[in-house]
């Protein structure tokens, strides 16, 4: 038995896994595409909508090419190629475009469900060929050649730069990030308190929040800054910081969330968080407190127009809600700057099995300056 | 005993490198489905080897992998990029990220466990 065939006969003991797995995604597919269809031709699209999609459907193209279901990989490919031109505005959301996801999420049920049924997969050519008809002429990948996702802030444009979509200057960076301190001191390990409102964090907003925090503002919403400290009690009790990420999903929409370490080793979650209209929105309901308060967060209002020129102030015209703990201002920094390059400089082998389009990359433990 | 943290926001996609690594000697794992969780597992308890996927919900593999460099006591744990991307930009940049090495989804199940033995044996 070849490697190949030694290995799809490894996973496809996971096809079960597989198939529940899909059902899961194309589930949220199916609702997330019926949103966002009430963005066609709009000159803005629901960024976490296309968020969620793209998360699907790579997964989705992940899952499948592990298990050997090519048609479903393809598709799946092909529809994150055009949500990824949508979240970057380089394309508007058309009738046409809306039809081909419809059509390629219709068809790669088709196909995972072949496999199911062990029945021959559907012929994907026209789908395919109509997914790529959509997109710009320079935003056409092959499959195996380019698989560009997100970018990690680190890559982004500055804080402050001027979004061309909309002609806006976004706040000034005030200071760059600090380093982290370096002397000792000892974590508080209470519940809730290690978060050190005196210290204000620095964080860097990727363009793609950058942008939800627009859309948020223009809908006046408030936003929160809270910050979860987790230990040992805590994840003994069940709380870490999934959980927390769960229930602040239930009090509004996550725009953003960074770890933070702090002196004496422990380390502090930040999460940037928008929430209903500001005008009748001015704290969270008793039963949100409670569980807050339970899954040790501290919280307070987003400062952002600090940003703005340092007044304090939203700058905005946000109406400010009540103040349920110290305040923490955040300053909007401008990125780190890159790590230096890898002494000796990193040393990458490529090496491209065809038949399985496996890419293996390796570098050697000195080239990365490891001790 | 030798602890592995799998870093995948897919739990099918875990379980298959679970499989793959099960059959070296003396491991035990842990798992993180986010970004944020990897950064809470490593603060709440050490591991030897992290193997990491770079599309994930709120926090990107590749700034999981920066913040471990920036910070000393998660430098020198060993992480393996396991990605669909199989571009040669994203492999440098992971590798420049910190990555000790770059694997792509397909993976071949004896090429991932080997990567992990060596790794494990030489950290």
């Amino acid at each position: 038995m070849s490697t190949d065939e030694s290995n799809s006969t490894f996973f496809a003991e996971f096809l079960d896994d597989y198939f529940a797995e899909s059902d899961a995604h194309m589930t949220n597919a199916r609702r997330n595409l019926l949103a966002l269809e009430s963005y066609v031709d709009s000159d803005v699209v629901e960024l976490g909508l296309v968020e969620e999609l793209l998360r699907s459907f790579h997964t989705l193209k992940g899952l499948s090419g592990m298990v050997g279901v090519r048609e479903a990989e393809a598709l799946a490919h092909e529809m994150e190629s055009y949500l990824r031109t949508l979240r970057e505005e380089k394309a508007r959301l058309s009738s046409e475009g809306m039809d081909a996801l419809m059509a390629g999420a219709q068809m790669l049920q088709q196909a995972i469900a072949a496999r199911k049924e062990q029945s021959p997969p559907p012929n994907i050519e026209a789908t395919i060929a109509r997914l790529q008809a959509i997109l710009p002429p320079s935003e056409e990948p092959p499959l195996q050649t380019a698989h560009m996702e997100e970018t990690p802030a680190e890559v982004e444009k500055p804080v402050g730069s001027t979004s061309p979509e909309n002609g806006r200057k976004l706040p000034q960076p005030i200071t760059p990030s600090p380093p982290p301190p370096a002397q000792a001191q000892e974590p508080n390990p209470v519940r809730g308190s290690t978060a050190d409102p005196s210290v204000p964090p620095s964080i860097v907003l990727n363009n793609v929040e950058k942008e939800k925090l627009h859309q948020a503002r223009a809908q006046s919403k408030a936003l929160w800054h809270f910050q979860f400290a987790p230990n040992t009690e805590l994840a003994n009790q069940g709380i870490n910081v999934n959980t927390i990420r769960t229930h602040l999903q239930e009090l509004g929409e996550i725009i953003h969330a960074s770890p933070r370490m702090v002196s004496g080793g422990g380390i502090v979650f930040d999460f940037i968080l928008s929430q209903v209209e500001a005008e009748t929105q001015t704290d969270f309901d008793p039963t949100a407190k409670e569980i807050i308060s339970q899954s040790g967060l501290t919280y307070s209002p987003f400062e952002e127009g600090l940003g703005d020129g340092g007044t304090g102030g939203r700058g905005d015209g946000l109406t400010a809600p009540l103040l349920p703990c110290t305040p923490a201002p955040l300053l909007l920094c401008t990125p780190a700057p890159p790590l230096p390059p890898a002494p000796g400089g990193a040393t990458c082998h490529q090496d491209k099995n065809e038949s399985s389009e496996q890419c293996s990359c390796i570098v050697f433990e000195d080239a990365i300056g490891r001790n | 005993m030798k602890k592995i943290l799998v870093v995948d926001d897919s739990s099918t996609m875990r379980r298959m490198v679970k499989a793959s690594l099960q059959k070296l000697a003396e491991v035990k794992f842990e798992e993180a489905s986010t970004g944020l969780e990897a950064i809470e597992r490593l603060v709440l308890s050490p591991v030897d080897l992290m193997v990491l996927d770079l599309n994930m919900p709120d926090m990107h593999g590749l700034d999981v992998l920066k913040f471990m460099r920036e910070h000393q006591i998660y430098r020198n744990i060993p992480v393996i990029v396991l990605t669909t991307r199989n571009d040669d930009s994203s492999c440098v940049a992971a590798l420049a990220a910190g990555a000790s090495r770059y694997m792509t989804k397909p993976f071949e199940t004896q090429v991932l466990a080997a990567q992990a033995n060596i790794l494990l044996t030489y950290k």
